[in-house]
């Protein structure tokens, strides 16, 4: 699949339901992100769950963030993980992927995976509410950063390997 | 000794489910059930709501098939008004019930239902998913892919947004297309009709590897009801409801869908959240009727357009009268997404689709109103009534899911009765089951939308399997 001049070089996806409580931080984070990263460098997706559509899009970037709510990890904490394909489909009904699934995906469908980042926020509220706790709403800059900086990282190592 | 197989979840459907097989002293099937396990309440809380938000409301019944229920819910609303919607606001919502059924339709074929017909039934249940089709189909994926792509799209671009467009109002559309919308639409379609029908080629060649499934899964006379146009058409958003019966004949036409009521009656059991409609003349159950893909195409006369009608006059050869097989699901779906790409491109050429004049506007002139349409799964009905003042105080839906419960029923008692036997049960014969079931490509979410009738059963079960204590609410 050839890369296009409109394919920039890292993807932010940050996923969840608005709807559910702090479920909502993914795409909380990622409108906050569109705002912090430099337009020519990433592109930011906001969507309730990762769909096989997105595959496609994934395989013609070099680095992938992925943001989620996680409720198994304290309230507000942030945790930052590397992630590659893992093509188990599991019970998987194929209309929502995890990230792992969907860098799979974009290996096997469009034959490029990128380097690939899952950042998890541990939440505490799932509830039918709008609006992120308190927890979760103070950490969200400390995870913006934490994505700016390793977009920043990768474009420096993206520079000095082109040079 | 008597004892019970539950296959728990079901997989590969949209929606929570269970299935129960009874077994006999010698290990046979003595009995089947398909238990719905989700709950939902959305005929309750609308109420009290204006009649004006019913169309958004409702369209939340469901993330796979929100279109759907937009769709019927903006025509009942049409009819509280009592107003004859603009015709470009009906093909327009025309348009994006087709691109709902081309998407719908694609999620499960390609991704639901095609491990098991290019891996096998008997196939190692750690590859036999969509995972499984990249690595041993990686085309028949990506076309999957982009087919539930460009439906998608095409709803994005005419609503706003892929799911739960608020676009389908009372009257009419929110908004009118524009050319340029329009020629993106028409450059995306060939493409998904060169995917569609390579898909459909794919899967003639594959289907004769099946036929011990196409002979036992749900393959028994049933009646079939569907819309159809005027003229016997295949008709998905408007039209009159027909029903054939097993010979192909048909015993009801042309009747107007908004007195479903006359003809059709739903039937509670304690084992499901999911009701159990039923051709009132025949009575329960024997009253057992199917819709979608299959039924659509056996009640119509022809398709309506060039690609589609061949297939269909192949399709109908399968078998004199109606085809029975539920199994044949699997090809009326794809026939059904060449019909609604083809249909797509002659709605867009027509130059009327861009008129301006796309609602209707009008207050409440009735307290009661149907809308009726066909989703994906088969007929659609929301049905309300309003007080004075526009306000909802009663809805009953009957979702396209909820029509084939008895078929889904009947259907995993036969392919249970066939692939077990002896007290043998091996994994393949359990997905066999299950497969019956994504046939239909049930929809749980819509088809347990309701809340206040259901029955429901809780056991108290011991270690050992018994059952120490049953509470009933009929």
């Amino acid at each position: 699949m050839p890369w296009t001049e409109t394919d920039r070089p890292v993807l932010v996806l940050g996923y969840g339901n608005v709807l559910r409580g702090d479920d909502g931080a993914g795409p909380t984070a990622a409108e906050a992100l569109r705002k912090r990263l430099p337009a020519h460098t990433a592109e930011v997706l906001v969507a309730h769950q990762l769909l096989p559509e997105m595959s496609q899009r994934l395989s013609r970037c070099q680095l992938a963030i992925f943001i989620d709510a996680d409720w198994n990890l304290p309230a507000g904490q942030v945790r930052r993980k590397d992630i590659a394909a893992d093509c188990d489909g599991g019970r998987s009904i194929g209309h929502q992927q995890s990230p792992q699934q969907l860098l799979c995906m974009a290996l096997a469908l469009y034959g490029h995976a990128p380097q690939a980042v899952l950042f998890h926020i541990g939440a505490a509220r799932f509830g039918f509410e709008q609006g992120l706790s308190q927890q979760v709403k103070q950490a969200i800059p400390l995870l913006v950063q934490q994505v700016v900086d390793t977009v920043q990282q990768t474009a420096d190592n993206l520079e000095h390997h082109h040079a | 000794m008597p004892r019970d197989i539950v296959i728990d979840p079901v997989t590969r459907i949209e929606g929570h489910a269970k299935i129960t097989l009874k077994m006999n002293d010698a290990g046979d099937i003595a009995d089947a059930m398909f238990h719905v396990t989700q709950f939902r309440g959305f005929e309750k809380f609308c109420e009290g709501r204006p009649l004006t938000e019913m169309p958004s409301l409702m369209a939340r019944t469901c993330g796979i098939c929100p279109v759907s229920h937009l769709t019927a819910s903006a025509k009942a609303c049409d009819d509280l008004l009592a107003v004859k919607i603009p015709e470009t606001a009906a093909n327009l919502r025309r348009l994006m019930n087709l691109a709902q059924i081309v998407q719908s339709h694609a999620l499960s074929f390609f991704h639901l239902s095609s491990p098991d017909l290019l891996m096998g039934f008997d196939a190692d249940p750690a590859k036999r998913h969509i995972f499984g089709v990249l690595q041993e189909n990686p085309q028949l994926a990506r076309d999957g892919i982009r087919l539930r792509q460009i439906g998608q799209t095409i709803i994005e671009i005419l609503g706003g947004k892929k799911i739960h467009p608020a676009w389908a109002v009372a009257g009419g559309v929110n908004k009118a297309l524009v050319a340029a919308d329009r020629d993106k639409m028409l450059a995306m379609l060939p493409e998904a009709l060169d995917i569609a029908q390579r898909t459909l080629q794919w899967y003639k060649r594959v289907a004769d590897q099946f036929s011990a499934e196409a002979r036992t899964f749900a393959n028994f006379p049933t009646l079939f009801m569907g819309l159809i146009t005027e003229t016997g058409g295949l008709e998905h958003y408007d039209g009159l409801l027909r029903v054939v019966d097993s010979k192909g004949e048909i015993v009801l036409d042309k009747f107007p869908p908004q007195r479903y009521q006359e003809i059709i009656a739903e039937a509670v059991e304690p084992y499901s959240f999911m009701k159990f409609p039923y051709f009132k003349e025949m009575g329960y159950p024997q009253g057992i009727y199917r819709v979608g893909p299959l039924a659509r195409l056996n009640i119509v006369d022809y398709c309506g357009t060039p690609i589609a009608d061949q297939e269909w006059a192949e399709f109908r050869e399968i078998q004199r009268g109606a085809v029975l097989s539920s199994f044949h699901y699997h090809h009326a779906r794809l026939i059904e997404i060449l019909f609604g790409i083809e249909k797509m491109e002659q709605l867009l050429k027509d130059p009327t689709i861009l008129s301006t004049k796309v609602r209707a506007r009008a207050r409440p002139n009735r307290n009661e109103g149907v809308g009726v349409a066909e989703a994906p799964r088969g007929t659609l009905i929301h049905h309300y009534r309003i007080d004075d003042n526009g306000l909802m105080v009663w809805a009953n839906l009957i979702i396209a899911t909820g029509h084939n419960n008895l078929a889904m029923n009947r259907g995993i008692l036969q392919a249970a009765q066939h692939f077990i036997s002896g007290g043998k049960v091996s994994e393949g014969a359990l997905n066999r089951v299950e497969a019956v079931i994504r046939c239909y490509d049930p929809c749980l979410s819509c088809a347990t939308h309701a809340i206040g009738k259901m029955p429901m059963r809780i056991e108290l079960v011991s270690s050992a399997g018994e059952v120490i204590h049953a509470l009933d609410r009929n």
